[in-house]
């Protein structure tokens, strides 16, 4: 486990940068974003003030009179807005769903970036260490392959992702007390009570953690590429794959490809993932940890970790034989 | 038991016969200078004893292991320094000293930052920005921290100027070697290496050109230079003309067979490694 965990913190060191900055960047938004709806500036055309229940919200709100288009586009808009009918009025229930509606959405755009550096991260983590020849240092020290492709796998599986959930933690505390803020005079307290934040940490520990055994093959397949091709890895990483969904897809007319690549990025353990979007075929509606836990009853799920390691083997010869580019 | 064993190693890379079984034998104690033309299979040879490729056939123990199957364990014992910059560059050279220590069960920190300390390297610096020279100055504070049986060096001084391999060698045997360590060392800088060696192994094509103990060397080898025209009473394994004469190489003749005839001496490691990979050459062609 020493060596596991000096492996990790080498990751980190390599890493932080990237996973550092990511989320610092997607929070900055958020606060730019909060701030010019605050002063009245969003896209959404109506004014939000504390305990607005004028006609003109709740027809934004409900989309009347809007083309599919136009309601479409203002989807984000309507979905912070809505939040604001009737705070006084809405049940305990009610201002859970919308402050677990707002806090979730507000994730969503940091589990997006976390899972784009992450593939970056893993493409670039056994071929960078061949192209500077860093490698012969690395392999000059008493670690073996194994150990050292699954720190690997492991640091952008369940490490880098906590730099994230601060990050989102953060942004979800500014979105709160920027709602409390705006609310109507005692409203804030009951805001605060039912921000789901605490709840909503567990689960986004939780949905990490699971997480990465869901995208156990996607990470593994970066991994591989990242060992096998000597130029343009990430190239190949997405030609691959997209070329066999174009190809059974043509000669088979068959979508089993694309439906495992779907499921595994589709991070269908974190909250977040299905709020202010359309619900895929392979999304589950997380609302609760069970929900959360509901993907171990999926035999996909299992197929995925069977395949993930079927990578890993190859991958860890690669790491084994291969030295510089 | 012997540090490095290795017989009969085959390694071929497509058309490319990189080792046409080559034997080497490195015991305790030993400096051994593994000396060939480029492209005569010495780093393949190294790579092989590190557990960094895979032989098609020979057989091939370093302290006792295998290197390929056991090169985690391997590693624990072996220190290595290559020809070009393999230090990560993104790191901080602090970062990098807590990285080994925390990985490597026989390194000493504080013996690097002490060696560190004698030279312009500081510890928040990252390794790209360092000077060649410094980085091997790094790497090898690193390794003499290490307290490792087998020390493999790999043109460990390639491009750097003439004081830095001067002390890179001055460490070396100073602060690392005693008589329970050994040393593989390969180099083009051979006159640089030659009065540290112990002994030396010609490698050329593949193969094990000459294995030489060094303190052997004299009795071995004698250098003849004659006027031009001088017959010999035996056959040299090489003969070179130059300006002030023709110089001969013998191996095995007695010193006493060749008095009088001219000037006697004992070959550098340079004439002897012309001519004992020429003389192969010349058989072979």
């Amino acid at each position: 486990m020493k060596v596991y965990a000096a492996l990790l913190k080498r990751e980190w060191l390599e890493h932080r940068g990237a996973f550092i900055w990511s989320p610092l960047v997607v929070f900055a938004l958020i606060v730019v974003f909060g701030i010019t709806m605050v002063g009245g500036q969003g896209s959404f055309e109506v004014e939000l003030t504390s305990g607005d229940s004028s006609s003109s919200l709740k027809a934004f709100v409900d989309g009347n009179g809007e083309s599919e288009d136009t309601y479409q586009a203002n989807r984000i808009g309507r979905l912070l807005a809505g939040f604001f009918l009737d705070v006084a009025a809405a049940t305990d229930e009610e201002l859970s769903d919308r402050m677990g509606v707002l806090t979730r959405f507000t994730a969503a755009p940091f589990h997006l970036v976390l899972f784009v550096v992450s593939l970056f991260g893993l493409i670039a983590c056994l071929h960078d260490e061949r192209k500077d020849k860093s490698v012969y240092f690395w392999k000059s020290l008493p670690v073996g392959d194994f150990t050292t492709v699954m720190s690997k796998f492991a640091f952008v599986a369940w490490v880098a992702p906590l730099v994230t959930i601060a990050a989102i933690l953060a942004a979800q505390l500014f979105v709160t007390f920027l709602i409390v803020g705006m609310v109507e005079d005692g409203m804030g307290s009951r805001v605060l009570i039912h921000s789901g934040l605490v709840m909503g940490l567990v689960q986004m520990l939780v949905g990490y953690l699971l997480n990465g055994l869901v995208v156990l093959p996607v990470f593994a397949w970066f991994i591989l590429i990242s060992g096998w091709a000597k130029t343009l890895p990430m190239v190949w990483a997405l030609a691959i794959p997209f070329s066999l969904v174009v190809f059974e897809g043509i000669v088979w007319d068959t979508g089993i490809v694309r439906s495992f690549i779907g499921y595994h990025t589709s991070m269908p353990t974190l909250p977040a993932t299905t709020v202010g979007g359309d619900e895929t075929a392979y999304a589950i509606v997380v609302t609760t940890l069970a929900d959360q836990f509901a993907v171990l009853g999926q035999g996909r799920f299992w197929f995925g970790l069977l395949i993930g390691f079927l990578f890993f083997t190859p991958a860890v010869y690669l790491r084994r034989m291969r030295n510089e580019i | 038991m012997s540090v490095v064993s290795a017989n009969g190693l085959v390694k071929t890379y497509g058309d490319v016969q990189a080792l046409d079984g080559l034997d080497l034998d490195v015991q305790k104690g030993q400096i051994v200078g593994l000396i060939g033309p480029n492209g005569s299979g010495k780093t393949t040879a190294l790579n092989a004893i590190l557990g960094l490729n895979q032989l098609d056939r020979g057989e091939l123990r370093v302290l006792g292991l295998a290197p390929l199957a056991e090169r985690a364990t391997l590693m624990e014992q072996v220190a290595y320094i290559a020809d070009t910059g393999i230090l990560p560059k993104w790191i901080k050279v602090s970062d990098l000293l807590g990285c080994v220590a925390d990985i490597h069960p026989r390194f000493d920190r504080n013996a690097a930052i002490e060696r560190l300390q004698q030279t312009e390297i500081r510890l928040n610096k990252r390794v790209g920005v360092l000077s060649k020279g410094m980085h091997v100055q790094l790497h090898l504070a690193i390794v003499l921290a290490i307290d490792a049986p087998l020390l493999v060096l790999d043109e460990p001084t390639l491009g750097l100027d003439i004081l830095y391999r001067q002390a890179f060698y001055d460490a070396v045997l100073n602060d690392y070697f005693n008589e329970d360590r050994s040393i593989l060392v390969t180099t083009h800088e051979v006159r640089e290496i030659e009065h540290i060696l112990t002994d030396v192994v010609f490698i050329n094509r593949g193969r094990c050109a000459l294995n030489l103990n060094m303190a052997a060397a004299e009795e071995t080898f004698v250098k003849l230079i004659t006027a031009q025209g001088t017959d010999l009473p035996v056959a040299p394994i090489s003969t070179r003309k130059s300006i002030s004469g023709t110089t001969h190489i013998f191996q095995n003749v007695p010193r006493e067979a060749l008095a009088g005839l001219g000037e006697l001496s004992t070959p550098n490691l340079v004439e002897l490694f012309v001519a004992v990979v020429e003389g192969q050459q010349g058989v072979q062609e």
